[in-house]
C-alpha cells in the first residue's frame, strides 16, 4: 500500500481528470456561423443600482401603469368576507336539510292521502230538502231521542234518532241496494261520531222506483254539540247484479261507478 | 421600478393567505375535524331507524288511575283485579295460572275508534296478549271510543302470577292493513312490586262475572 491511497481527496497528479481516453472537447462545427466572439455575462459588465432586477427582462416603458389598488382597505374586509361565505355555507346547509325533510314528509303524506282518503264530491242538502247521488233521492233527519233504559251513560250524553228516506228516481239505479256508507254526524270542529244502523227490511235485488225506504239509527253525542251535529254519508254505487264471481277481477272493479259522492245534511 | 414590483399587491397577499393555511398546525387541525365530521356522519348512520323501529307505536307511559293522552284517544285505567274463573252467560271458564281483569275507560279527540285488544309487558319485557277465551264482544274492545264521550269496559288476561310484579298493560288501535308509522299506544304500569303481586295473587276472586244484568 502507497502512502498516498488513503488520501482521497487530492488530485491525482499523473492522471488527467476526464479519464485522458476522451478526445479534447471542442464546438460541434458551424457552417453557416462563425463561432461568436467571447462576452462577458457574469459578473455584469455594469453593474446594477440596488432594487435592480438581474433578469435580462427589458423594462416596458410605453404602456398605461394599472390602476392603482387600494391596498389598504382591502386587507381588512377579507375575513368579513370569509365569514359571510360561511354563514352562506351554514345556511344552505340547513335550507338543503329542512327541503329534504320537507320532501320526505309531503311524499309521505301524499302516500297517507292517497291510501287513506277516498274521493270526496261534497253535496251539501239544505234542512227538509231531498239530496240526489246516482239516481237516487235522499231525505235525512236528525231528532233527540229518549235514552234505552239501562244504558251506561250519564247526562252528558244525548241520544239522537236517524231517519234516513231512500227513493229511487232512475230506473238506471234500481239495483243499488246497497246501505250507504260512513254514516257519521259532525259538528262545527270536524269531530265526528259514528251512527249504528237499525236492521232494516229491504229487497236484495232491486228497490222499486218511487217507493221510500227508511233506514234508522241511533246515534250518542255530547249534549253540548247535540243541536250542531250534521248527518253526512257516502251512499254505495254497488249493484245488486253486479255478478259475484267477477267482483275480484281487476276491470269488474275499474268499471265501477266512483262512489265519490257524499251527502251532508245541513241543520 | 422594475417589473415585479409594479403587479397588483392582491397576488402576494393572496399566496400569503395560502401559505398560512397550509401550515402544519392548521392542516392537522383540518384532518381531525375531517375525522371527526366522518366519525359523526358513521354514527348518525347507526341511528337509521330500521323498519321495524319505523313502524313501531309511539307510547304514552301513565300511571293507574290517570288519563293518559296518546293524540287519537285518551284511556284511563281504572282498577284491575285477578280471578280463578271467568263467568260468562253461556259457560264459566277456569284457569290453572290467573286471570287478570283490567278496567279501563277511554275516549277519542276526533273520530270513533275500536281499540285492540291490549297486551301484558311483564318486568322482564315479556309480551302476553289478551285472552281469546273470552269473547272480544264483551271486552272495552267492543265499544265505540268516540270523541268527549267516555265509555268503560274490562280486558282479561290469562297470565301465571309470577309476571305480575312490575307488570304494565298496553293500550293500542286494532291492527289494520295499512302500516302506519307512529301509530300511538297507551302503556299502563300497573304499579306492583314484588309485595303487591304476591298479596294480589294469594287472593284472587273464585269467580268473575261478565254477564250483563
Amino acid at each position: 500500500m502507497s502512502a498516498n491511497e488513503g488520501d482521497w481527496f487530492s488530485p491525482r497528479k499523473n492522471r488527467r481528470r476526464d479519464g485522458g481516453s476522451w478526445p479534447p472537447l471542442t464546438p460541434p462545427p458551424s457552417r453557416s456561423h462563425a463561432p461568436r466572439p467571447d462576452q462577458q455575462v457574469w459578473p455584469p459588465v455594469t453593474r446594477e443600482e440596488p432594487g435592480g432586477s438581474t433578469q435580462p427582462l427589458p423594462k416596458v416603458r410605453d404602456t398605461a401603469p394599472p390602476p392603482p389598488v387600494p391596498a389598504e382597505p382591502a386587507a381588512p374586509p377579507r375575513p368579513a368576507r370569509r365569514r359571510r361565505r360561511a354563514l352562506l355555507v351554514a345556511a344552505g346547509a340547513v335550507v338543503l336539510a329542512c327541503a329534504a325533510i320537507a320532501t320526505r314528509t309531503y311524499d309521505g303524506y301524499l302516500f297517507y292521502e292517497k291510501v287513506a282518503t277516498d274521493e270526496t264530491r261534497l253535496i251539501s242538502v239544505a234542512p227538509g230538502q231531498s239530496g240526489k247521488a246516482h239516481g237516487v233521492e235522499w231525505k235525512a233527519t236528525v231528532a233527540p231521542t229518549k235514552p234505552p233504559a239501562g244504558n251506561k251513560h250519564g247526562a252528558d250524553v244525548a241520544w239522537l234518532k236517524i231517519d234516513i228516506r231512500e227513493k229511487v228516481v232512475d230506473q238506471g239505479s234500481a239495483t243499488m241496494i246497497a246501505e250507504p256508507g260512513e254514516i257519521q254526524l259532525q259538528d262545527r270542529a270536524g269531530r265526528t261520531w259514528t251512527v249504528e244502523l237499525l236492521d232494516a227490511d229491504r229487497p236484495t235485488d232491486r228497490l222499486d222506483v218511487g217507493k221510500e225506504y227508511v233506514l234508522e239509527g241511533v246515534a250518542i253525542v255530547p249534549v253540548r254539540v247535540a243541536d250542531e251535529v250534521e248527518l253526512s254519508f257516502r251512499p254505495s254505487t254497488y249493484r245488486s247484479d253486479t255478478p259475484t264471481e267477477d267482483l275480484f277481477k281487476r276491470d269488474t272493479v275499474a268499471a265501477l261507478e266512483p262512489n265519490s259522492e257524499v251527502l251532508r245534511f245541513t241543520r | 421600478m422594475t417589473a415585479t414590483e409594479e403587479r397588483p399587491p392582491a397576488v402576494p397577499a393572496r399566496r400569503g393567505r395560502r401559505t398560512g393555511r397550509g401550515s402544519g398546525g392548521s392542516r392537522l387541525l383540518n384532518g381531525a375535524i375531517g375525522l371527526l365530521l366522518v366519525g359523526g356522519a358513521i354514527g348518525l348512520q347507526t341511528l337509521y331507524l330500521s323498519e321495524n323501529d319505523y313502524t313501531a307505536p309511539l307510547t304514552y307511559v301513565g300511571d293507574k288511575g290517570a288519563n293518559v293522552d296518546a293524540g287519537r284517544f285518551t284511556v284511563r285505567l281504572n282498577s284491575f283485579a285477578v280471578a280463578k274463573a271467568i263467568q260468562s252467560s253461556s259457560k264459566t271458564m277456569a284457569t290453572d295460572n290467573l286471570f287478570l281483569i283490567v278496567n279501563a275507560s277511554a275516549k277519542s279527540s276526533l273520530k270513533p275508534y275500536h281499540l285492540g285488544q291490549p297486551v301484558l309487558l311483564t318486568g322482564d319485557d315479556r309480551r302476553f296478549a289478551a285472552t281469546d277465551r273470552v269473547d272480544s264482544g264483551s271486552t272495552l274492545a267492543a265499544a265505540w271510543v268516540q270523541p268527549d264521550i267516555w265509555v268503560s269496559g274490562a280486558f282479561f288476561f290469562e297470565v301465571p302470577a309470577s309476571v305480575l310484579p312490575g307488570a304494565r298493560v298496553v293500550f293500542g288501535l286494532p291492527p289494520s292493513a295499512l302500516v302506519e308509522p307512529y301509530r300511538p299506544e297507551v302503556e299502563i304500569d300497573l304499579g306492583l312490586d314484588e309485595e303487591g303481586a304476591r298479596k294480589l295473587a294469594a287472593q284472587p276472586q273464585d269467580v268473575y262475572s261478565i254477564v250483563k244484568k
